[in-house]
């Protein structure tokens, strides 16, 4: 009897102390510490605000607006060149081999879905809880505007130019998270509609005046719906939306005596004209050595170097040219870019959108509705502030031609000129000497292996492996 | 009640009656090796119950009857011993130390089990085999000693992580690891740092440490530990002490360590690079001729300036190491202890490569009374660590020996490491770094402290039912710095760069157990043993992250406190919690059937809220044909058992310690890590930010483990030959897998469970000593295991392309998914591949060629053959390892063989051999500045044979003979020389890295592996 009583008090403190090991349920709810489950991301209109502000960090990956993006355009276009002595960066995109596997081409791809996907969340999120608060609105607009112009760059990249086969493939539109779809890609056409939804919808939704020009504001979405018009050949509402910049952002043109210190600010300050949108680094959020200053800097990687070409276009008396050093690498006479001076501490940030891009745009706008002297009179303001010497008279395609070469020199290493070789249906000599005339396959990225492997729906552009 | 009391009074009576009749013996039994006294040996009148144990002092007192004629010795390891007591009243008996076999206890999960009642698959070696070995973690250790092991490195980094595979690959995208229990403490082990190349939570333990391992690889003997048990378990006992006179253990080890390198594949040097460039100025049409072009390649590169360094020989160097040990044990019947200390050092092969580390450990044990005793047993070490970079970064000192020029000078005139912060100089401030300088002025350091303890105490509630509860810790307490120096390297252009990573695992686990034993009749016929209990385990990790930037223009002063500008301070953690339930149990019938099962409920936080508990168990069953009566006769056979297992276990191993919560989908804040060990930045501005972090999947759950096991062990002629046969099949289900999506969706993929992979194989264990000839004695020892993997669900029918590696239904889930390689075309050097498997097209353009399915990366037959021959003292030990049948990767041919891509780094030599005019027959092409083609892209031309035998380990010692030891007053003493991995046979001679590759065999400018000469003397008091 006495050993039963024993027996069953061990069993019973035995079963004690299970209890005790294994306390419940909780025991095994672990939450980590420096995230949130996705459906408690959207409580407060605050959240809404880190959640844009993820949506902008998105932009600064070294694949995206962080560095490849401003380095391609350039590079695929006839700016610049990639050093003999050179860290092996961007050679494809230098000779002109991209391939589907290409590493900086995928990443491009997936950034620029990973932005749209923080975006849409956003957007969802405001219209879900938040659409009749002002700060609601506002970052809405704003993540409206940044996936426009995610948009824009992905069917710019990845199809073919509206301006030339607008009922070819552009890139899959999607609006809203799905975990699982497996999208086919919608029509150039289609995916312009969409950017230019979103920035009608965006414009009056701005309620939030004196933004750091590091977010999207009411005239940077003007600006990029702008843009956008000119790359759709609608010429007379680039020329309205640029004009509506012009006149109504505030922001002040740059004046040549601030041209030099305008590139020489890692970030702007309160009195920084010109900007209306760039994508910001600073000293703690930056992407270290894979930072754009990096490829053009010669205390970095130094790769990238201005062709000879586009540095015979300057004029001695035009300030842009101070932007170039005619220096050496390697004992050979080197071109150094030196619009991206911070390799360290505040990193440069990336323009994207700035006023004196509207003016161009306005004087090509005009020009292309058939009002030179606007066009003209636009292109010489510029002109006033940039190189005192040159004054232009030209008309019709001339001074298109003159737009054009002024474009090239103003937007030099900021990413633009390859699409708008692509956009002109211009045939190009790279910095490698390579003729890449308009209709090649290359002009147009390849759709990344990795998007096709995963999703069967999704078509390669021609001349790709398929 | 009442029955039970006449009992008692008739055994009361039976023995006053046998008092009646007895006389007293008194006696001493001894270990026959040492003489020590053996403590709690078992004497019994033959025949009888009548018996005692010895004392404290191995004496005994008896009181037999009259016609008592034999006595019976046993004692647990050692031979069971009869001694005639006729006419004797004073005995001394040396009893031997048992040969391996039945009388032998394994580890298994939560205790210990005759051999005899074993129903699995496990392996066990002794502390003996892995002690003064100079490789600083166990894991390495094991390599060659266990059939279906594999354990590779990939590193020569002293005190790298080791991959250990048991009975084949059986997860893709978990770890595929198995669980280490040291002391019955499930460890968390692996790669714990966050900042260092590669490191490992095992180099923290001392092997002298050691008692035993067992390696549980079948459903029998491993499903007990449940949902993490599908990658097979580790069992790692720790010494304890022994009853006797103190033993004194010192053991001391010297030698170097060397690089194994290959001649093929050195770097060019200063006139190759010079010549081989200027004809790429020239294919790339930069220049008419050689002699412009010789002129161009100077001008650009300041070539042909007298240098010529072999950078590969200034960054490897003759590495030191060493090891001192020193133990001791004892204590009585009641109360056990070991101590021991330890020191081991080694430098790696490369510059500024190092592990050092002081361990100690405590253990004792003591029996209060007949019914409790209790105990604790400590392992403690610090461990520093140094080590260089690897892959593609500027400042790893591989990459430089191959990438950086041979005309660049290691040195300025004045002897100093040449470096400088003019960007035209040759070690300017970008570009791949002058190794020299940074192995000088830099420093990446981990300081580790690692302590695995317990205690435990057991009540004896009836002679046959224990209870016993284990508190055990695991804790480990990471210490790294990096600093990169402000005057040169990755800190030039922030003047300085100092990170320091905090990181601490604290890990408890408390079991609690009901241990039974039930002899059904009371006559050894039908045995019962049946444990049941319960465990609950939580691992805490906490981390913390600064950085600061712009420090002091010294170097003396490395710590973030002195910089100006901090740019990162970020705190973390991520804990998992596992609770179970657990009951295992076998029933034996004569010693001859054995029937085993076990059970195990599983709840833990690693499993998504819709799957939060799982079941894993298993059914076993052995036949000792040994004991049959039919074949009790048959004096050549010792032993004949056949077993079979199979069960269900689980691996609960996802995601990374860092971040523990795969199964959800959140929102991350801030910086942080993500599921894949990725870092991401939300932030923007200054602004906090948050964003989509992982898809997430309430559903994911453990990958289910299906074994099945049939082995066969058998014991001949007198024990001159063992051998154990295995045959195992084991199907892994719902493997976690990333399920690639669309990346328009926002990410690349999410976890799921789907898909399966299978491992079948048989392994072959064979030792034996197959001459014994006067004092010369020859041991051999032979492993096999053939594994074979394939794939056999995936989540559609359309095979997986993940990196080089292709996934479908039918082949090995790490088969090589390549473009073919063609050669070159003899008119114009342009590189070929085939448009298809076909081989009918080939085509000069890449993105023409479709890639295929080529080899695999995981072996199909590795093992190994060890020898020991002995003559007298003397011993002359090898271990010979080999692995036959997988590709291997080299991932940076395509900068070291780019054919001119990257031209602006040195080339291996294979390059040397490229086209240079129409006709030319080389699979080397054009060599083209900036590159030719593609042709530097991966394709099979950049697979290897990966088959290779290695001497991993070669020894002669020197055992001084008793007779001289009992002069000198020692117990024992041995003195030898050893070499390890001092040969390597590989059967591809082009391959460029050392074969021993990590398990997806890719090679990736790592430390390289060392060969080790040692010299070292053991001697026991």
């Amino acid at each position: 009897m006495k050993r039963q009583i024993k027996l069953y008090t061990a069993v019973a403190g035995f079963t004690a102390m299970g209890l005790l090991g294994s306390c419940g349920k909780d025991f095994l709810d672990l939450k980590p510490y420096v995230s949130v489950p996705t459906d408690e991301a959207f409580k407060s209109v605050s959240d809404v605000e880190n959640a844009m502000t993820g949506v902008y960090a998105s932009l600064t990956e070294t694949d995206f607006y962080g560095r490849s993006i401003p380095v391609i355009g350039d590079l695929m276009g006839d700016n610049t060149t990639v050093s003999v002595k050179n860290s092996g960066r961007y050679i494809p995109q230098f000779k002109y081999s991209v391939t589907v596997t290409d590493a900086t081409n995928s990443v491009n791809w997936l950034d620029a879905y990973k932005t749209i996907l923080r975006a849409n969340n956003v957007i969802d999120g405001v219209d879900k809880k938040f659409a009749n608060d002002d700060l609601g609105k506002q970052y809405k607009a704003e993540a409206l505007t940044v996936r426009a112009l995610v948009y824009f760059n992905l069917v710019r990249t990845f199809g073919k130019p509206y301006t030339d086969a607008p009922a070819s493939d552009g890139v899959p539109i999607v609006l809203h998270y799905d975990r699982d779809a497996k999208p086919a890609r919608n029509k150039v056409q289609e995916v312009y509609q969409q950017i230019v939804k979103d920035l009608d919808a965006a414009y009056p939704l701005f309620t939030q005046e004196g933004s750091p020009v590091t977010r999207m504001s009411k005239y940077a979405s003007r600006a990029l719906a702008a843009k956008v018009a000119l790359y759709m050949g609608d010429y007379a509402k680039a020329l309205t939306y640029s004009e509506d910049v012009i006149s109504n952002s505030g922001v002040v043109l740059l004046k040549k005596d601030r041209v030099a210190s305008y590139w020489a600010e890692a970030s702007p300050s309160a009195t920084t004209p010109e900007t209306l949108f760039e994508v910001g680094a600073d000293a703690v959020n930056n992407n270290g050595n894979d930072e754009l200053g990096n490829m053009y800097n010669q205390l970095g990687y130094g790769d990238l170097l201005c062709t000879t070409p586009l540095y015979d276009l300057y004029s001695t008396t035009d300030v842009r040219k101070a932007l170039i050093i005619d220096g050496k690498r390697g004992g050979q006479r080197a071109l150094i870019v030196n619009k991206y001076q911070h390799i360290s501490e505040d990193y440069d940030n990336k323009k994207v959108l700035r006023m004196s891009e509207m003016v161009l745009i306005a004087a090509e706008a005009a020009n292309r509705t058939g009002d030179d002297t606007k066009a003209q009179g636009y292109l010489n303001t510029l002109m006033a502030e940039r190189d005192p010497n040159q004054k232009y008279t030209s008309t019709g395609t001339q001074l298109l031609d003159d737009i054009i070469t002024e474009r090239r020199k103003e937007l030099a290493f900021e990413g633009d000129r390859f699409h708008d070789l692509n956009r002109l249906k211009r045939n190009l000599v790279n910095g490698g000497g390579t003729a890449v005339n308009y209709g090649d396959y290359r002009r147009v990225s390849p759709i990344p292996q990795t998007e096709r492997d995963a999703n069967p729906n999704m078509t390669q552009n021609d001349g790709y492996t398929k | 009640m009442k029955r039970k009391l006449l009992l008692w009074l008739f055994l009361l009576a039976v023995t006053v009656c046998a008092k009646a009749q007895t006389r007293t013996l008194t006696g001493k039994v001894t270990d026959h090796a040492n003489a020590s006294p053996l403590p709690g040996v078992s004497i019994k009148v033959k025949g009888t119950n009548n018996g005692t144990s010895t004392t404290a002092d191995g004496t005994f007192r008896i009181n037999v009857p009259e016609n008592a004629k034999v006595l019976v010795f046993s004692f647990l390891g050692y031979e069971t011993t009869e001694k005639n007591i006729g006419g004797l009243s004073n005995l001394s008996v040396s009893l031997s130390q048992a040969a391996q076999g039945l009388t032998e206890y394994v580890m298994v999960g939560y205790g210990t089990q005759s051999k005899l009642a074993q129903t699995g698959a496990i392996s066990q070696i002794s502390g003996k085999q892995v002690e003064n070995i100079p490789l600083p973690s166990v894991d390495k250790i094991l390599q060659g000693k266990i059939a279906g092991l594999q354990s590779l490195g990939g590193s020569g980094q002293p005190g790298a992580i080791q991959q250990i595979r048991i009975r084949g690959i059986g997860s893709i995208n978990s770890s595929a690891a198995p669980l280490f229990v040291v002391d019955g403490v499930p460890i968390n082990a692996g790669d714990l740092s966050r900042n260092t190349t590669t490191a490992n939570s095992l180099a923290g333990l001392n092997p002298n440490d050691i008692e035993s391992i067992s390696v549980l690889k079948d459903a029998a003997s491993s499903s007990i530990y449940g949902s993490r048990a599908a990658n097979g378990v580790i069992l790692i006992t720790t010494k304890g002490g022994k009853a006797g006179k103190t033993r004194i253990r010192a053991d001391a080890e010297y030698g170097f360590a060397k690089p194994i390198l290959r001649d093929a594949n050195r770097p060019l040097n200063a006139s190759e690079w010079r010549n081989l460039t200027a004809e790429g100025f020239v294919n790339a049409g930069f220049d008419a001729d050689m002699t412009s072009a010789l002129k161009d390649v100077d001008e650009s590169f300041g070539s042909n300036n007298g240098v010529n360094t072999n950078w590969l020989d200034v960054v490897t160097r003759t590495g030191q190491q060493m090891q001192y040990n020193l133990s001791a044990d004892g204590g009585n019947d009641k109360t056990q202890f070991h101590v021991s200390g330890g020191y081991f050092k080694q430098e790696g092969t490369v510059i500024a490569s190092s592990f050092d580390r002081v361990s100690g450990s405590f253990n004792i044990k003591h029996k209060l009374n007949d019914r409790i005793t209790f105990g604790s047993s400590l392992i403690a070490s610090s461990s520093r660590q140094r080590g260089p970079t690897n892959g593609g970064t500027f400042a790893n000192p591989v990459l430089a020996a191959y990438f950086l020029l041979p005309h660049y000078s290691p040195y300025k005139p004045d002897g100093t490491p040449n470096f400088s912060s003019d960007p035209n100089a040759e070690f300017g401030p970008g570009g791949t770094f002058n190794p020299i300088a940074i192995a000088a002025m830099d420093n990446n350091r981990n300081s580790t402290l690692k302590a695995i303890g317990s205690i435990w105490g057991e009540y004896e509630i009836l002679p046959n039912l224990k209870f016993t509860t284990k508190y055990g810790v695991d804790y480990n307490n990471l210490e790294e710095l990096g600093y990169q120096n402000p005057l040169y390297g990755d800190g030039f252009a922030d003047h300085g760069i100092s990170t320091v990573n905090y990181t601490r695992y604290f890990n408890w686990v408390w079991t609690n157990m009901l241990n039974y034993r039930w002899d059904i009749k009371k006559d050894n016929q039908w045995v019962v043993n049946v444990k049941a209990g319960y465990e609950a385990q939580k691992s805490k990790l906490f981390f913390s992250t600064t950085e600061t930037r712009n420090l002091p223009s010294r170097l003396d002063v490395q710590l973030g406190a002195a910089g100006s500008r901090p740019t990162e301070a970020s705190a973390g953690g991520s804990d998992y919690s596992f609770a179970s339930v657990l009951a295992l149990g076998d029933v034996t019938y004569k010693g001859k059937y054995v029937l085993s099962g076990s059970f195990r409920r599983d709840g833990s936080s690693r499993f998504g809220s819709d799957n939060r508990y799982g079941n894993f168990w298993s059914v076993g069953g052995s036949w000792n044909v040994d004991q049959e009566d039919f074949l009790k006769d048959i004096s050549w056979l010792d032993q004949l058992k056949v077993r079979a297992s199979y069960g269900q276990n689980g691996n609960a191993n996802f995601g990374t310690y860092l971040f523990d919560y795969v199964w959800r989908s959140l929102y991350g804040y801030g910086k942080g890590t993500d599921t894949k060990n990725n870092a991401y930045n939300f932030n923007y501005e200054g602004a906090v930010g948050s964003a989509p972090l992982s898809a997430g999947n309430n559903a994911l759950t453990w990958e289910v483990n299906k074994p099945f096991d049939i082995g066969v062990d058998f014991s001949v002629f007198k024990r001159r030959l063992n051998a154990s046969v295995e045959y195992y099949t084991r199907t892994t289900s719902s493997l976690l897998m990333e399920q690639p999506l669309s990346r328009t969706s926002g990410f690349q993929d999410y976890l799921t469970n789907i898909g399966s992979i299978r491992n079948k194989g048989i392994e072959i264990t064979l030792s034996g000593t197959p001459v014994i000839a006067g004092d010369f004695r020859w041991d051999a020892s032979f492993t096999f295991a053939h594994n074979k993997n394939e794939v056999v669900s995936l989540a559609s029918s359309l095979p997986q392309i993940s990196g080089q590696f292709i996934r479908q239904v039918g082949s090995d889930y790490q088969t090589f998914y390549v473009r073919q390689w063609a050669g070159v075309d003899k008119q114009n050097g342009d590189a070929l591949w085939y448009k298809d498997d076909t081989h009918k097209e080939t085509t000069n353009s890449y993105s023409q060629a479709k890639r295929v399915a080529l080899g695999s990366a995981s072996p199909k037959y590795f093992g190994s053959f060890g020898s020991t021959f002995s003559f007298k003292g003397f011993s002359l030990d090898g271990l010979l390892y080999y692995n036959f049948g997988n590709y291997v990767q080299d991932l940076w041919a395509r900068y070291l063989q780019g054919d001119g891509f990257a031209g602006a780094f040195n080339k291996m030599a294979p390059q040397l051999n490229r086209w240079q005019k129409p006709g030319d027959e080389t699979d080397v092409p054009k060599y083209v500045f900036n590159g030719n083609k593609n042709s530097n892209e991966m394709s099979s031309r950049f697979l290897y044979k990966g088959d290779y035998i290695r001497l991993r380990d070669v020894t002669l010692s020197y055992t001084f003979p008793q007779a001289w030891l009992n002069h000198a007053k020692i117990s024992s003493l041995r003195v030898y020389v050893r070499g390890t991995n001092i040969w390597t046979w590989v059967k591809d001679k082009n391959i460029t890295s050392d074969p021993e590759a990590s398990i997806a065999s890719q090679s990736n400018l790592e430390v390289f592996m060392p060969k080790i000469y040692t010299v070292g003397i053991n001697l026991g008091l």
